[in-house]
Parts: structure tokens; sequence; C-alpha cells
């Protein structure tokens, strides 16, 4: 075998290895780094060629995605229409849209795009919540089109506005009578239908096949292309069926040097018996490479705070309605957790409110007390409302935590206004608190919730500015140093990873995000401005963006 | 496939009510229905997969949860995928998970012009549905499932007295005074009555728990008789003993060894119609015997008893 070892020179090399924390070269060898350090450093290992490509950037550790769904992928074969800009898979930026009117020239110009006068047009991310307006209705759509249906997805996927060309496929007329279908004044169906059931008709007769966006090898092709524009080397899809036919593509995926992404899929916890998935677990963790390791499991308690759906302790929502849910039943997630924890395997568990990160607590206090393991790494995911008596458990049971910091920016003045109030929404995604009381803390996007950009979150931990430029819970930021291990060698150290990935030092795996700027130099206020070049894996550059 | 909208029964209720059981017993009954079942639950029992084998019926295991992740996306391709599907099943049954509303579940079939909703039918554990509606982290849940329910299946009667539960019938009245209820034991309800109950009246339902030989429920208020078979019978007499009843026998049932063939033949007899079919299921444990349910104080079993009374002897 050749020795494809090389010098990597940059502008600089911030390593997160407090040996040696800056270095100017790292010379990789087998897809690894050898070595870190001054240009004469690297050297004494031998006379390898110089790779100049990247010489005035910055490398930094590949970003760790520890929360993100392939779904951020595939969902833009439709047509972003989301109030924050965005940019596609493709680096094509999407302007945001502020109201109905840009929403209709966003709409024509998708429109042209399309081959058939009745393909459907499909848009997603669509967020009348920013709005100040009237909200959208089937005669807005109208307007586009009379002759192919419609659908605007809004961003949360739980509603949908569609034109009445949709409303007619599936049959919805003044005589409808069905929860969530919306009607107007004069008792006819105003286009917006609300929940999975009154969605369900078209999504079926439109063909929406949710779960190819997060399966199919587009989608696996996509979401590489979104990690490696925002520096990201290895992400999870925090929750996946992973049938045989999922792994065998997964699998094909990401042995193929070209693409650029490690993979780390959570196994759904909610498709069978706690044996049924602690065995499935363990048989597909068999399946694996260099960019993909699985057998970790996934279980979801709640639902989410804007939504109204998370499950909240006294005294509850702020203002409007509590339709908090269980998606599983307490019992049931007791059950689960013991068996997962007493078979060795990993648990990541969803919890948005502070009911339900106290119930996930409580559920990992029994299972480790009946069946203590050393090194578990469980860990609460989202876990947006915990308080200090909570992190303080987790601490002692050695819980991770992974906070949905982008919630500062992209929710945290609903979450002030209508939510929380002000109180408990300056204590969200505490990552202060959590680092202060020993938890070991990653943060991240949940994308396509929010868009994936590990920059832009650590930006938010540190500075917890809402969208209207307000600081939310200022005792809650973070220091550019945690917010940067945030998005590293913590998440790396969730997913059982930081041996490998997390840091730029000798043995590890040859990951960098390559940057126009050093966010040491910058500063935490401008982090999210520092512009990514590309990435590095396994020795490899992937900049063709 | 009849080209008209697939029926859809709900089956909700909290952990430990019995569901699973609910499924097995419905799936135990003879019928001719290809049934699909979308199981979203996932108890320490599952169905028996003999049972699914002898009806012909398909399970479907279902992820529950949000739309907004995987979780939902489960129940749509599923859902598509038994609707589109060349041929359609005659009965679609969803069990909801312990923790579901139902009216998320019933809501798609009153969305979707493919399906029609038959019913809701909620399993209460009557030894602790009060605590279960009291609790902290899933009381309201629960209490929605009763409310949003047609028939609530008021299941575990025997590990409760008559005092604990008319107490639980009020509690129950009180969270949905619409629906109707059924007491019973390990989950049982006749098969016709879970596929229509929500057009049923109250007096075919009472009729149906009459029907519904459960047992120790009943006791109080229905007689049994059961009739031990050992040797073959001949037809003819079996319909002679079983001609112009008495009214108090509201339902007759089970299996005999017809003469002339040596085959096991089914019985049945209701509403004063008879029916003598040859038995299709397996023999395996079944003996033969006649079971039938009538109100108490009628005398039903002196009735009966002199109509078999000569019935595998010689002829008189």
């Amino acid at each position: 075998m050749t020795d494809d070892a090389r010098i990597l020179s940059a502008r600089r090399v911030v390593t997160m290895n407090p040996s040696m924390p800056f270095a100017t070269h790292v010379l990789v060898r087998d897809g690894r780094v050898l070595a870190t350090g001054s240009l004469e450093e690297v050297s004494n290992w031998g006379d390898f060629p110089i790779d100049d490509t990247f010489g005035d950037s910055i490398f930094l550790p590949g970003f760790v995605e520890g929360h993100s769904h392939m779904m951020a992928g595939g969902i833009w074969r439709y047509t972003y229409v989301g109030f924050h800009d965005r940019e596609d898979p493709n680096g094509k930026h999407w302007r945001g849209i502020y109201n109905i009117k840009d929403l209709a020239i966003r709409l024509a110009e998708s429109e042209k795009a399309l081959a058939g006068s009745d393909d459907p047009l499909i848009c997603w991310g669509f967020d009348p919540i920013f709005f100040n307006e009237k909200r959208l209705n089937r005669h807005d759509l109208d307007r586009v089109s009379s002759t192919r249906p419609i659908v605007v997805w809004h961003s949360n996927f739980h509603l949908m506005t569609v034109n009445s060309v949709a409303l007619a496929m599936v049959g919805y007329d003044p005589g409808t009578n069905i929860e969530g279908v919306l009607l107007d004044d004069d008792g006819s169906p105003n286009g917006e239908l609300q929940e999975l059931a009154a969605m369900f008709p078209l999504m079926r007769r439109l063909k929406i096949n949710l779960r190819e966006f997060g399966n199919s090898a587009q989608s696996i092709e996509a979401y590489g292309r979104v990690a490696r524009r925002c520096g990201v080397t290895t992400a999870t899809d925090l929750f996946s069926d992973l049938l045989d036919e999922d792994i065998r593509q997964l699998n094909e995926a990401t042995l193929s040097d070209e693409y650029p992404l490690r993979l780390v899929p959570a196994l759904s916890g909610h498709s069978g018996t706690p044996d049924d998935i602690a065995q499935r677990a363990k048989e597909i963790s068999a399946t694996r490479n260099d960019k993909l390791r699985l057998g970790l499991v996934k279980l979801m308690t709640d639902g989410s705070i804007q939504g109204f759906t998370a499950q909240l302790k006294w005294p509850g929502y702020y203002r409007g309605p509590n339709h908090g849910i269980w998606n599983i039943a307490p019992e049931a997630l007791f059950d689960l957790v013991g068996t997962l924890n007493r078979e060795g395997l990993q648990v990541h568990v969803h919890v948005n409110g502070d009911a339900a990160s106290e119930l996930a607590i409580k559920a990992f206090k029994k299972a480790l007390t009946h069946h203590p393991r050393p090194d578990h790494r469980h860990t609460l995911q989202h876990c947006q409302m915990a308080d200090r008596s909570q992190f303080h458990q987790m601490a002692a049971l050695r819980l991770g935590v992974n906070l949905f910091a982008n919630h500062i920016f992209f929710f945290g003045d609903q979450h002030r206004d209508i939510t929380m109030g002000p109180e408990r929404a300056s204590r969200m995604d505490a990552c202060r608190t959590a680092l202060d009381e020993g938890v070991n803390l990653s943060i991240h996007s949940d994308a396509p919730v929010t868009p994936m950009g590990p920059l832009t979150v650590a930006w938010c931990a540190a500075n917890r500015l809402t969208g209207s430029g307000q600081v939310l819970g200022p005792m809650e930021c973070i220091t550019l140093d945690e917010a940067m291990r945030a998005i590293t060698l913590g998440p790396a150290r969730s997913l059982h990873l930081d041996h490998e990935i997390g840091s730029i030092e000798s043995g590890k795996r040859a990951d960098f995000a390559i940057l126009d700027a050093d966010p040491y130099e910058v500063g935490a206020a401008e982090l999210n401005k520092i512009n990514v070049i590309g990435t590095v894996v396994g020795g490899t550059a992937f900049t063709d963006l | 496939m009849t080209g008209g909208a697939l029926p859809v029964s709900i089956i909700t209720g909290y952990l430990g009510a019995g569901k699973t059981t609910f499924i097995n017993q419905l799936l135990s009954n003879p019928n001719e229905l290809a049934i699909t079942i979308l199981v979203n639950d996932f108890g320490s029992i599952s169905i028996d997969d003999a049972l699914i084998e002898s009806q012909s019926a398909d399970t479907i295991t279902l992820a529950n949860g949000c739309i907004c992740c995987t979780l939902g996306s489960s129940l749509v391709t599923t859902l598509c995928s038994v609707l589109d599907a060349p041929r359609r099943p005659d009965w679609l049954i969803i069990e909801a998970s312990g923790v579901a509303e139902p009216a998320k579940l019933y809501n798609i079939a009153k969305a979707e012009p493919d399906l029609s909703l038959e019913n809701v039918i909620c399993l209460v554990d009557c030894a602790t549905i009060s605590d279960w509606l009291s609790d902290h982290d899933v009381g309201s849940v629960v209490a929605r499932q009763v409310q949003q329910s047609d028939l609530l299946l008021l299941n575990k009667c025997d590990l409760v007295d008559e005092v604990k539960q008319s107490s639980v019938t009020a509690l129950l009245q009180q969270q949905n005074p619409k629906a109707q209820l059924f007491p019973t034991v390990d989950s049982k309800l006749p098969f016709e009555v879970a596929r229509q109950s929500s057009c049923l009246s109250k007096e075919n339902l009472a009729q149906a728990m009459l029907e519904s030989i459960p047992g120790q429920s009943h006791d109080r208020e229905f007689e049994r008789w059961t009739l031990e078979l050992t040797g073959v019978i001949e037809e003819k007499r079996l319909r002679k003993a079983l001609r112009h009843l008495d009214s108090c026998v509201h339902r007759l049932k089970g299996l005999v060894r017809l003469e002339h063939c040596n085959e096991i033949a089914q019985v049945q007899y209701a509403g004063g119609r008879l029916k003598i079919t040859p038995y299709q299921g397996s023999d395996s444990g079944l003996g033969e015997a006649l079971v039938a349910i009538g109100p108490a104080g009628h005398d039903m079993a002196t009735h009966l008893d002199q109509r078999f009374s000569n019935i595998s002897g010689p002829e008189r």
C-alpha cells in the first residue's frame, strides 16, 4: 500500500486538544491524524508532501451534530417557504418569507419548474407565527393556481394550508364537518388543515411519503451535503425505523469514499417490546464501518413546547392551552429504559418539558439503581425546561444532556411572551447550569426543525439572543470555548465516539471543519458570521460546495 | 373488495386494561371477515400468532406519536399501504397505544373518504381505572380515552365487588354519559357487538350482553345452562329438541358430533333461529357441549333439561 500521508497547512488549526490547543499543520495518514504542530514539528515524522490548499483557512475539529434528522436532506425536494433564510443542500440561498405576498411570488417561481399542469406544488417551512397579517387561506393559493393542488406545509409539520384544487381532491366541501378542517365564516373549508387526521387524505393522494424523506438514497446523499455545508462531519439521525433495507442503504452510502459524513442513526425504541428493541439494537450494531455506527436507541416522551404538547410541571403553560402528550406510557418508559440499560445499550430520550425530563430521570434512576453500569452515556435530548435540581440529578446519575440552544434565537421571543413567560423562558436550555453541575453538554439544531449549523447553535448558547435581539437569561450564557466544545467533544462523547472524533489530535480521525475565520479571533458575538469553506472527512477534503 | 369504505374500529384503553386479550378474543371467534389489525401498543402479551393464522388476519405494528418525526410517518405509510393494496381487508382494527388519544386516530377515519369509522371501544380495568383517572401523569389522557369512546368495556369485573363495580360505573357515566357500558371479564365481548356497537340500540346491547356468556359478571342477572355431550347425536333429533324453544332461551350455542357423518357441527341458536353448520376450525381440545343463556328466574335450565333428556338415548 502506498503511503498517502500528507501535511495539511492552515492559517491556524484549533485542535480542542488542551495538550496542543493550536497548531498550523496537521500530518494526515490513512484517514487519521498522525500529528499536529508546526511544520517543523510534524516534519519530524518524515518527509511528506505539503498540501497548502487551505493554507489561508482555519481548521477546527469536524463538528458533531448530536441531534438532527435525515429528513433535513430529503425535505428539500419541496420548495422552502420558511421565515428564516436557509441554504439548501446545493448551497442555494433561500430568502425567508415574511408575508403572504412573498409567498405568492415564491410559489409562482416554483410553479414554472413543474412539468404537468396538474402536478402538485408542495412547500414546507411556512411560519405565519412571525407574520403580522391575516392568516393564509385557500383564496391566496387559488390565485397562484386553479389547476394544480398546492400544499403549504407549516414549519412544525402539524398544519398545512392548501388551495381549492387540493380540497376538492379529498372531497372537503361546505358539507364537511371534520375536526381539523377549518371553515370560513360561510361554512366552506378555508384551506387550513390541522393535524394528521385532516391532512392524511391529501398526503395519501399526493403520495407525500414522510418515511422516504428519511430513508431513500437521495435523502442520505442530500443529508451529507447539508452537513458538509455547515462543517458537520458526524451527525445522528435521531429516530429511525432502521429496517434491514435501510441499513443496507446506509451501509452502502457510507462505505463510499465520496460520502462526506459519519452517521450515527438511532433505532426507534417504539416499535416492539423492550426485549425486541434490545435484540434489534444489538443485531444491527453488527453492521458498521468507519462512517456508520449503529446500536443507539432513541425514545420519545412528550411533544414540543411551541406546539403546546410538551409535558410541563406546575404551573404549566403561561398563555395558551395545555395539549401535553406522552408518546409512551410512563410505566412503559420505565420498562424500556430498564431493559435497554440492563442489556448494555445506550439510550437517548427526547424530553422537552420539565415533567418529561423529571420522568426520564426517574426512569434512569430506577434502571441504574437496579443495574448500575459504568459509563453508560445515556442522554436527555432537548431537555429545555430542566432546572438546577434536575441537572444535579443528571450529574449524580452520570446522564448527559443535549440542549436545544437554537430555540433561544428561533423561538425565544415566543417562549418569553407566550409559552413559558419571562421567568421560566430565561432558564430554558440552561447550558451554564448543566456545565456548573458537571453534566456532559452538547447543543443541537434538531434539523430540519431549525437549520443545521453548529456555529449558529454555539452562537445561540454563548449569546442567548432571541429573534428580536433581546438577551434571554444572560446567566445561562456559556463561554466561547465551552460553546465550541459543546459542538465537538461534547456530542462526540454523548455518542461514545470521543476517542475517535471531536478534536484534532494524534490518533483520531482526520475530520475537520474548514472555516474562513477563527472563532477565537472573531469572538462569541460573531460566531454565526463565520463561513464554512468545507470539511475534511477521514483525510478527504469536501469543498465543492 | 367491495369498493365501499373500509370499516375501522379503534380499540383504546390504558396499559393493562386488556386490549390485546380483547383482540385475541375477537380473532378466536369464527367468522369470514378478512381482518387487518394495526398494533400501536407494545405490552408484554402479543397477539396470538396461531389465532391470526387461523383467521387469515394480518397484523402490522406501528410506532405511535407525532407526525413531525418518523413516528407519525409509520402510521401514514401503513394506512396508505392497507388502503392502496389490491385487496382491502373487510375490517381494520387499530389498537391504539395506551397513551394515545383515540380522537387523533378516529379523526383519520372520519376524514379519509375510503375509511368509515365503525366504533371506538375503550377497555377499562375495573380495579384500577379510578386510580388512573386521578394519576398525575396520565390521568388526563385516560379520561380522554373514556370520553372519546362509543363503548366502554368494563373489564375484569371478577376482580372487584359489587360496590366497587357500581362506583366505577358511576364514574365512567359521569365521564362519558353517552357511551354504552358493557361489564365483562377476560375482555369478552360478542363479535357482533364489537363489529357494530355504535349502531346498536340500548336494547340490542342488553340483548348482546345476555348473549355474551362471559360468566361471573352477569351471574346475578342471567342464568346459564350447559350440557356436556359424549356420543354422537342425530341431527333430526337435535333439530326437534330445539324447535319452538321457550323465549327464555336467549342464545344457545356449541359443538356436537353428528351421527350420520361422524363430524363436528356448530350449533347456533339466537333470536328464534337455528343454524347447524359444519365446524371449520380444528377440533383439538374442544369438547362437545351446548351452552345456553337467558335471564335469571325463568327456569330455563328445567326447560332445556326436559328437551335434552333423551337426546342420545333410544328414541321414544
